[in-house]
């Protein structure tokens, strides 16, 4: 009460030029700190600049990048891969093909280093393992899967037999394991959209019980293996 | 209250409604209302609280660039850099006895050394100047050995990697190409030498729109038996046989078994969907490498779709569209050969499906050999610098080729074109070979002349502080700094080597213009 009441003496200038002492302050502090609703707008400008699509591009200073981002390099893309699946051992030929195909990855990460090769051998290895993933789950009774516990390889209907909560289950647990989240509601339905068109292309009128589980595990390949080449799986 | 009618000013007394001060305000006639202390405070206030709440419009606004605008057209970007060939001679070749290395420069020019044994020419320099013995080519460069000189006539015993430029090279396609070549010391038979250029061309931007750059060597990491200078090169794809750079785009595997075509672009086409769905919340304003990656993934991924629905075109034999017959004719390639292969990379170079080649020739540790055979593999490689030229006029495309080798050879005898019987490092060289399908490219015209760096009168490559070329890194860097001004794009050289080479050492340098 007595601050207020010597505030209250000061001439009117004096107030004035002590009010917008402590305000000023006090009102750019909020500025900075305050309603940025985590944008990258004020507090951020030290970022790298957006780069023009058209320019030949720059070689990457990564230390000069606020968020840099790498993905998988050549060295550790299969053992990427296999932890994510779950595959502890991959067959000597399948590694001999991954060796062969290294010299389309990257070799250092470099995210400028990404072409049309090493995406397709990207997906390649994918394949392998996903292919490994389903054989050694088709073994396992449902209940001791970890990827594909709901879907039935005994369906005579084949891919068209999968239900969609098998779908679902099936992309919940991948994209947990591979993009280390779940997927949106947009990417699921993209998924099981693109899995219907393209198990119905060449999908013979019936199957007999072993063409229908080659038709499942195919299915089964099909979203494991776009799943796992996607980019949330490969940058680091 | 008064009234100035001169210059038009009202005044008023007011008191201050607190204080009781009595102040005099003075109004101008053709002012508007007076803007109090309250008016550009609140002014301020709204546009601070309209800055407050919508920060992240405000940044959107503030770029130039729409976040969701990942999935435009997909740039090549080696757009405005010609293929960059490099013919690498393993084991140490003679190109200094095939283009006759010159002299410091002085102010006129350069003159000849004072002899030349040691590098197979014979004694005395009196055949710079002898038709019988050497002849003007590239617009006066001039070399050893004389084109269709009759057997056993001494200009038919040297300069056999012309003929076999000449061998394949069309005179159209001779009229539109220069040369130049580089005095450098490089070790022998060794695959040390930092001669590889490669790395550097990458880093200006040129790069291949299906395939990575190519190579025949497999243990240097460059695709030829030499190190990398400065930068190092992405890994080559390594190429033995024309099914190695087929292969390489199409799916193998469980891929290619399990799926059919139909099923494999569907899939292409879902990871170019969620890659593309997840690209954007990567591609951040301040993250460079997150917009880089997710333009990039989006381009590969959909480009994939491409190859997935169709065969890409990456061999030469048969295609008439872009003239990979041509290109087949200009290597003298039958199907399933080397030389397909040899085709095929300069094939894929030239179209921009690769960034950069490399072809690693051996058989070039040649010294005690006979210079028969010597001569015979000068030819030889002649022949794949001439092909490579040929097929870059059928194809109507630029190409800079850069032939380099890991030392020399050296000789002993007085006489013109005598055997090369050790090695001999020293008598280093390199060549840069540039074709423009529009008009043959421009060589400066001043007292360098066609060479960067020189030979000193004890017959081998300056390695002092005269030369800017004093080891093959540096002669690598001048390699490239000639490329980039024979593409036309030398500010580049700032951006991969800044600060490399002196200015004044630029001069002489950069020969093309």
């Amino acid at each position: 009460m007595k601050l207020l009441k010597n505030f209250r003496d000061l001439s009117l200038s004096k107030r004035r030029k002590l009010t917008a002492s402590i305000s000023l302050p006090a009102l750019a502090a909020v500025m900075i700190v305050g309603f940025q609703n985590c944008s990258p707008g004020m507090m951020e400008t030290k970022g790298a600049s957006v780069p023009d699509p058209n320019a030949n591009p720059a070689p990457l200073d990564i230390s000069q990048d606020t968020k840099p981002i790498t993905i998988v390099y050549s060295e550790n893309l299969l053992i990427s891969m296999q932890q994510m699946a779950g595959v502890t051992t991959v067959p000597a030929a399948k590694i001999t093909r991954f060796l062969s195909a290294k010299t389309k990855i990257t070799e250092t990460g470099k995210v400028d280093s990404v072409n049309a090769p090493m995406m397709s051998a990207i997906a390649n290895t994918a394949a392998d393992v996903c292919d490994e993933l389903i054989t050694r789950e088709r073994a396992l009774a449902a209940g001791d899967r970890r990827f594909l516990g709901l879907v039935d390889f005994t369906n005579i209907q084949g891919s068209a037999g999968i239900t969609e909560a098998a779908k679902d289950e099936v992309i919940r647990r991948m994209a947990r394991s591979f993009w280390g989240r779940n997927e949106s509601s947009a990417e699921r339905v993209l998924i099981k959209r693109m899995l219907d068109e393209a198990m119905a292309d060449g999908r013979p009128a019936s199957f007999t019980a072993t063409t229908a589980a080659t038709d499942t595990a195919n299915a089964m390949l099909f979203v494991c293996t776009s799943m796992m080449s996607s980019l949330d799986a490969i940058k680091m | 209250m008064g009234r100035n009618q001169k210059t038009e000013i009202i005044e008023k007394q007011v008191r201050d409604r607190v204080t009781g001060e009595i102040r005099t305000a003075r109004f101008h006639a053709d002012h508007g209302r007076p803007t109090t202390r309250r008016d550009f405070l609140a002014s301020g206030a709204l546009g601070f609280v309209g800055y407050m709440m919508t920060p992240s419009v405000l940044s959107l606004l503030t770029h130039s660039k729409a976040y969701a605008q990942t999935s435009d057209t997909c740039v090549v970007p080696d757009a405005g850099l010609p293929l960059f060939c490099t013919v690498n001679l393993s084991g140490g070749a003679s190109l200094s006895s095939n283009y006759i290395p010159l002299g410091v420069a002085g102010t006129a020019g350069r003159d000849p050394i004072s002899t030349y044994t040691a590098l197979g020419l014979g004694a005395g320099n009196a055949f710079f100047q002898d038709a019988t013995r050497s002849q003007s080519l590239f617009q006066g460069v001039r070399m050893s050995g004389v084109l269709n000189a009759a057997a056993g006539t001494p200009g038919a015993t040297a300069g056999f990697f012309w003929r076999g430029v000449f061998e394949r090279a069309s005179t159209a396609t001779i009229d539109r190409t220069s040369l130049i070549a580089i005095c450098v010391t490089t070790n022998d038979d060794t695959s040390q030498n930092q001669l590889d250029a490669s790395g550097l061309v990458v880093a200006a931007g040129r790069s291949g729109e299906l395939l990575p750059n190519l190579g025949t060597n497999g243990n240097t990491g460059t695709g030829v038996n030499n190190r990398a200078a400065r930068i190092d090169p992405p890994a080559p794809l390594i190429v033995r046989g024309i099914a190695d750079i087929v292969n390489s785009l199409r799916p193998v595997g469980v891929l290619g078994t399990n799926l059919s075509e139909p099923r494999r672009r569907k899939l292409f086409e879902l990871v170019n969907s969620l890659s593309g769905t997840q690209a954007r919340t990567i591609a951040s304003p301040n993250s460079a490498t997150g917009q880089v990656l997710s333009k990039l993934v989006e381009c590969a991924t959909g480009k994939n779709v491409e190859l997935a629905s169709r065969s890409p075109v990456v061999d030469p034999n048969g295609d008439t569209v872009n003239g990979g017959s041509g290109v087949m004719t200009a290597f003298a390639a039958t199907a399933n050969s080397t030389a397909h292969a040899q085709a095929a990379m300069v094939y894929n170079g030239l179209l921009g499906n690769a960034s950069t080649i490399g072809y690693d020739l051996g058989g070039y540790d040649y010294h005690g050999s006979g210079r028969a055979n010597q001569n015979n593999q000068d030819q030889a490689a002649g022949r794949i610098v001439g092909s490579v030229l040929e097929s870059a006029r059928v194809m109507n495309r630029p190409v800079f080729i850069y032939v380099t080798t890991d030392g020399s050879v050296g000789s002993g005898s007085d006489t013109f074109g005598a055997d090369f019987n050790s090695d001999r490092g020293l008598g280093g060289m390199s060549y840069c070979i540039a074709y423009d399908p529009t008009a043959r490219p421009s060589v400066k015209s001043d007292r360098f002349g066609y060479q960067v760096g020189h030979y000193t009168n004890g017959q081998g490559a300056a390695t002092d502080a005269t030369t800017p070329v004093p080891n093959a890194e540096r002669a690598a860097a001048a390699a490239f700094a000639n490329y980039l001004a024979f593409a036309k794009q030398r500010t580049l050289l700032d951006r991969v080597l800044p600060g490399y080479f002196e200015t004044r050492q630029l001069d002489e340098v950069i020969r093309f213009e």
